[in-house]
């Protein structure tokens, strides 16, 4: 008997594997009893056996650990230079989370866990000749080599240790080059041109009443978008009495995060940037040069400047150009605005970035030349992400000697005679200065899986510096004692995982701003050139590369398009249409950049919000050289390029870093003729009127709190069950929508806490997607009413973030249908899962209003040992056919109780923390209990901005939301479109 | 001898021959999952707790130092057995021998593998913090004691040999537990702490 949906012509589309996968069960009847009859057989034996298990403890106990206890240890993020504090969760010995320390933790921060205990990692120290050798062969080969003629390429090093072991190695008569593969060197080189100082301030957006963004996705990815989003969102928070919010205003032409978070946006192409900007500081008063044609509205401009005026030295105008005559005529206008000081500090300039792309361009000439004689690459893949990589490739060949310092064979290491391979950020010693007179430690949380060594301890050795044979952390030690710590303890600075002190002689003196120096400046408004524009952007995913291969990132959904597993030629509908294309076609973008030719195959997305006549690609994908995601389940093989796969390159996506360039790029896109179907996280970006995202303008709010959220709930008291009652405590949480920027770090930070499992680009094609949280976007009309419709049609709409979880309903339509009652209410107002118990009806999903129950279609745990240590051993690994969805982290509440019984307190309010609130950046996520009164949470419910999502269906759910307020002129969000006559 | 006869016949021989078959010492022995009373597996080095925690009356938490720290009670790192195995060479050829495995063990650095007693599923999450250090527990004549005797689990080990299960601990071991618990609590004023109705409580 075939299964009569087979056959079905609804059934048609059905892809071939599901196809196969629904051929398997229909058997005839008979076979099936025969098959499950056995089954249950060998059931009933196997359950009668004890399987033995074993336990090995260790020899000896080190003092102070258990096992099965977690332990904190402050270190230092390394998941790209901008270097947050961390908090290591160790437990058993091995790092299973890693934690904002005081200011959240972004999405790629969290996530390099994956690398950590990827087996695609090296294994030992390798030659391009003999394959795996033996460290006292590389040592013996690489010191020879050093002297000069030596050149050591590397990423910010930040250190003052790291910098003093550069220095020696200097002192051998090398050279060392450091660069970004997301420069801001730009920044640097005019602040030297303006100020004297060749730096990249720190800004402080705590400080900004108005910001206005030139392409600097402060929120998204530059710089430390981190504590500029929380500093930011301090700004914006209208909770408990504040009712000033500061007014973001954006220039770009993506739509990037900050662009969704502006109070006003503008679309502008990169190549009219330069123009709006000379525009802007002649409204101001200044006069840098001509002003090019642009397509802003000179009556906002004139607004905009009047505002910034009146703002004076509270506000901030930042770009993210890479041309050093914008980001001088940021510093005019910022000068000109008195912002110096207050908004932007140069005296604690940022380290984040410290490479210098000048001196990289001449290793590059020298390279070519044959005057370098040894390349030493550490840490950075210069052949992937330079915009010449191929030309580095190339010159790599006339360099006699290259070794790489490195925890891959990418594809800079792969190209070198010598790879040290180097430990993960997690497994060894280091430090940091993110911010001048800030210093911070790393301290590894694991001892070494394989067979490596510190890149520091590698270039010691070489260079024959006795510290090379001391463990790092006592090089460190001396270091620290000799110049920072000055009397200080060692031992508090690691506990705390840093130090925080005038070392060097106190601050950077203020710098003066030289008007003169702006004649280098002149031609700023320039606007040259005509045609599609190709925009590239560092990824809210895999950043600049380094984080190809990790799961989590390249399953988390981009957080404007929602798409997974691969990057995208992003374009407006509008541009998509003129270039006769449709979503999901592979096209060939390609660009001709100052006789360097570009190219890259990605698929074409649609991207609200993008400014007409402009492609844009985020950087990060297509590595050729990353290895094999490490996963199971032919993930591996859904997600690369079935092309590639064939000559068994390893590409997800395509490589955008030829495209970047300092200038504006003018380029073609052309049709491959193949297509395929994006994996989106969500295919619908409109709420259709219904209230889901509820929101008002900021003079609307301040006239009537309750604006925006005015939706009437019949019989609110109407249920079919006895009423709750709560003695103890009540879990609740409470989502600020005006602090939720949208960023994804929950949704990692949930996925890694609870164990959620990577499904791969296939079956999020199939919306089997596993996330516990997910953030939903949702696009709006921006003509002052209620969207309606299905799609936007506004080129430029305006964007909400809602991030969506279980609500823990008190009526829960889950409940009520599990004919096992695998899923229940708990005393404490948790709507709680029993995996357990669970047969997978599926019948919860199909009658959850909030779609936040995910079901397991397949054993998905991890098929690698290694890869396994990873999993949080608190939660259960969940196997096929089992229903699961958010708990509110249930371990975390109850290990939070059992702290406080164990000191005879009460639960303090904010104590315990879900690993979504804990990460999050802007503090969007209040978790506490609603019972007791003196609680942020119980506080903020009787905020009147505060709203259940589909409270008309009186699901009363644990989860409440507080209505989004944006700056802007006054806009009624309640009222109905109106219908025009067709 | 009739077909009936001659079916009961073999479906008896083959009742009575299965758990020979499949390695168990008696139809005794044959049990539902995780009902495993009385499971008591070889382990490599026949530890007694009768010598051990009775004769010796050494405290449990001596060798199982993480009870009152978090959720596993921990088996005895080596160490914690040479402490006084060093000098302590046992009176039995016996163990003597027992003794001597434990040395060689430590000082090549092998280590002991054991064999786990209690296996609960997976999906149970159970804290011998919580238990041993924070409860109370308060017996029927409504005596207050500072946390549960591990022997209200684990039966009482001075009496017994190598480790083996004692009580069944299933889900209606704890629950009946947490209830009467719970009622004696509140019947003297004191918080009822220990949950019955949160499923997250122990399976998440």
């Amino acid at each position: 008997m075939k299964i009569e949906t087979n056959n079905t012509e609804d059934f048609a589309d059905m892809p071939p594997e599901l196809k196969a996968e629904m051929e398997v069960v229909s058997k005839s009847r008979r076979d099936f009893m025969k098959v499950t009859g056995m089954a249950a057989m060998g059931a009933v034996i196997a359950g009668c056996t004890a399987e033995a298990r074993h336990v090995k403890p260790l020899i000896a106990k080190p003092e102070g650990i258990d096992p099965g206890v977690v332990y904190h240890y402050a270190s230092t993020c390394q998941g790209c230079s901008t270097a947050c504090a961390i908090l290591m969760k160790v437990r058993d010995g091995r790092p299973i989370k890693l934690e904002g320390d005081g200011a959240g933790l972004c999405a790629k921060g969290q996530a390099q866990l994956w690398t950590l205990y990827n087996p695609a990692r090296l294994h030992g120290p390798v030659s391009k000749d003999d394959g795996k050798v033996e460290w006292k062969d590389i040592d013996a080969a690489v010191s020879k080599m050093i002297g000069a003629g030596t050149v050591l390429l590397t990423g910010t090093i930040s250190g003052p240790t790291g910098r003093d072991v550069i220095s020696r190695f200097k002192a051998k008569g090398g050279r060392h080059v450091a660069y970004d593969a997301i420069s801001a060197h730009a920044i640097r080189k005019a602040h030297d041109a303006t100020h004297g100082i060749p730096v990249i301030p720190s800004y402080r957006f705590a400080e900004a009443t108005v910001v206005v963004s030139f392409d600097a996705d402060f929120l998204g990815a530059w710089l430390d978008p981190v504590h500029h989003a929380r500093d930011w969102a301090t700004q914006r928070d209208l909770t408990f009495g504040r009712d000033t919010m500061s007014r973001l205003i954006s220039f770009e032409a993506r739509m990037s995060l900050t662009g969704a978070n502006a109070d006003e946006r503008h679309r502008i192409p990169d190549r009219e940037r330069g123009a709006v900007m000379a525009d802007l500081a002649k409204r101001l008063g200044g006069n840098l040069g001509e002003v090019g044609k642009h397509s802003v509205d000179p009556a906002a401009l004139d607004r905009l400047a009047a505002e910034l005026k009146a703002a004076g030295r509270r506000a901030l105008v930042i770009t993210g150009s890479r041309d050093p005559k914008q980001q001088m005529a940021a510093n005019w206008i910022n000068n000109q605005l008195g912002a110096y000081g207050t908004t932007i500090n140069t005296e604690r300039p940022t380290n984040a970035k410290l490479g210098n792309d000048d001196e990289l361009a001449q290793l590059l000439k020298d390279m070519e030349a044959g005057s370098v004689k040894t390349l030493i690459v550490w840490g950075v893949n210069p052949v992937y992400d330079l915009p010449d990589g191929a030309k580095f490739k190339e010159a790599m060949g006339k360099v006699t000697n290259t070794v790489a310092i490195s925890s891959h064979a990418d594809e800079t290491a792969s190209e070198c005679q010598w790879i040290a391979a180097e430990d993960d950020p997690l497994e060894t010693w280091n430090d940091f200065e993110p911010v001048q007179g800030s210093y911070r430690l790393a301290q590894p949380g694991i001892r070494r899986l394989w067979d490596t060594r510190g890149g520091f301890t590698s270039l010691l050795k070489w260079i024959g510096d006795a510290d090379a044979n001391r463990d790092h952390r006592l090089v460190l030690k001396n270091y620290w004692e000799a110049n920072i710590l000055r009397g200080a303890s060692w031992d508090a600075a690691v506990e705390a995982g840093g130090f925080t002190g005038l070392a060097f002689g106190g601050d950077l003196q203020p710098a003066a701003f030289n008007a003169g120096a702006m004649s280098q400046a002149s031609g700023v408004g320039a606007v040259s050139g005509d045609g599609l524009e190709i925009v590239t952007f560092e990824s809210y995913n895999l950043g600049d590369g380094r984080h190809a291969v990790n799961g989590w990132l390249l399953e988390m959904g981009d957080p404007l398009v929602r798409t997974t597993w691969t990057n995208l030629a992003l374009m407006s509908p509008t541009t998509i249409e003129a270039q006769g294309l449709t979503e999901g076609d592979i096209v060939e973008v390609k660009a001709d950049i100052n006789g360097r030719s570009a190219s890259c195959k990605v698929p074409v997305c649609r991207a609200p919000g993008m400014a007409e006549g402009v492609v844009a690609i985020s950087t990060g994908y297509g590595r050729t050289k990353a290895g094999p995601i490490s996963h199971g389940r032919g993930i591996e093989e859904d997600a690369v390029d079935p092309d590639m796969l064939k000559d068994g390159v390893h590409a997800i996506g395509g490589n955008a870093f030829p495209f970047v360039s300092t200038g504006p790029v003018t380029g073609s896109v052309a049709k491959t003729g193949r297509s395929i179907k994006l994996a989106k996280i969500s295919e619908h970006d409109s709420q259709e009127g219904r209230p889901i995202l509820k929101q008002t303008s900021l003079e609307m709010w301040r006239k009537d709190k309750a604006s925006g959220n005015k939706q009437e709930i019949p019989n609110p008291d109407l249920t079919l069950w006895p009423k709750w009652e709560y003695k103890g405590h009540k879990w609740g949480m409470v989502i600020d929508l005006n602090a939720c920027i949208g960023c994804n770090a929950c949704q990692v930070a949930c996925s890694i806490e609870n164990n959620v499992p990577v499904v791969g680009k296939e079956e999020v094609w199939r919306r089997r997607e596993m996330h516990w949280i997910r953030i939903d976007t949702y696009y709006e009309d921006n003509d002052g009413s209620m969207f309606d419709g299905e799609q936007t049609k506004d080129a430029n709409p305006e964007v909400g973030f809602q991030p969506m979880m279980c609500q823990h309903c008190e009526n829960a339509p889950c409940e009520t249908v599990c004919p096992v009652i695998a899923t229940s209410h708990s005393d404490e107002g948790l709507n709680v899962q029993a995996y357990n118990r669970c047969i997978g009806t599926r019948y919860c999903a199909n009658n959850c209003p909030y779609k936040v129950r995910r079901f397991n279609w397949f054993r998905y745990e991890h098929h690698n040992l290694t890869m396994n240590l990873v999993l949080n051993p608190d939660i259960t690994v969940r196997s096929r056919g089992v229903m699961e969805k958010c708990s509110m982290c249930a371990q975390r509440i109850y290990d939070g109780k059992r702290e406080a019984a164990l000191h005879n307190v009460p639960i303090k309010d904010g104590a315990i923390q879900p690993a979504c609130a804990q990460t999050c950046p802007t503090q969007a996520i209040s978790f506490g209990d609603q019972n007791d009164q003196e609680s942020r949470v119980a506080k903020l419910l009787t905020d009147p901005r505060n709203y259940a999502v589909l409270a008309e269906i009186n699901t009363r759910p644990a989860v409440t939301y507080l209505t989004k307020v944006r700056n802007r002129p006054t806009k009624d969000y309640e009222k109905p479109k109106e219908k025009k006559a067709h | 001898m009739n077909a009936k006869l001659a079916v009961l016949f073999f479906i008896l021989t083959i009742a009575f021959a299965m758990p020979i078959l499949l390695g168990f010492r008696s139809v005794a022995d044959m049990q539902l999952p995780n009902l495993h009373t009385g499971h008591q597996p070889e382990q490599p080095v026949s530890f007694s707790h009768r010598l051990h925690a009775g004769v010796l009356n050494i405290d449990c938490q001596y060798c199982h130092t993480a009870a009152d720290k978090g959720r596993h009670a921990s088996i005895p790192n080596l160490e914690t057995c040479w402490n006084c195995h060093q000098t302590v060479q046992g009176q039995t050829k016996q163990a003597q021998e027992r003794i001597a495995k434990l040395s060689d063990a430590y000082i090549s650095g092998d280590g002991v593998e054991w064999v786990r007693v209690h296996n609960n599923a997976d999906f149970v999450y159970f804290n011998h913090q919580t238990h041993v250090r924070i409860a109370k527990h308060i017996d029927a004549e409504g005596n207050i004691a500072d946390g549960i005797d591990c022997a209200y689990c684990h039966g009482d080990m001075t009496t017994a040999g190598v480790a083996k299960q004692q009580e069944q601990l299933t889900m209606g071991f704890c629950i009946n537990c947490h209830r009467e618990q719970n009622d004696r609590h509140v019947k003297q004023n004191l918080p009822a702490r220990a949950p019955v109705n949160s499923c997250d409580a122990c399976h998440r």
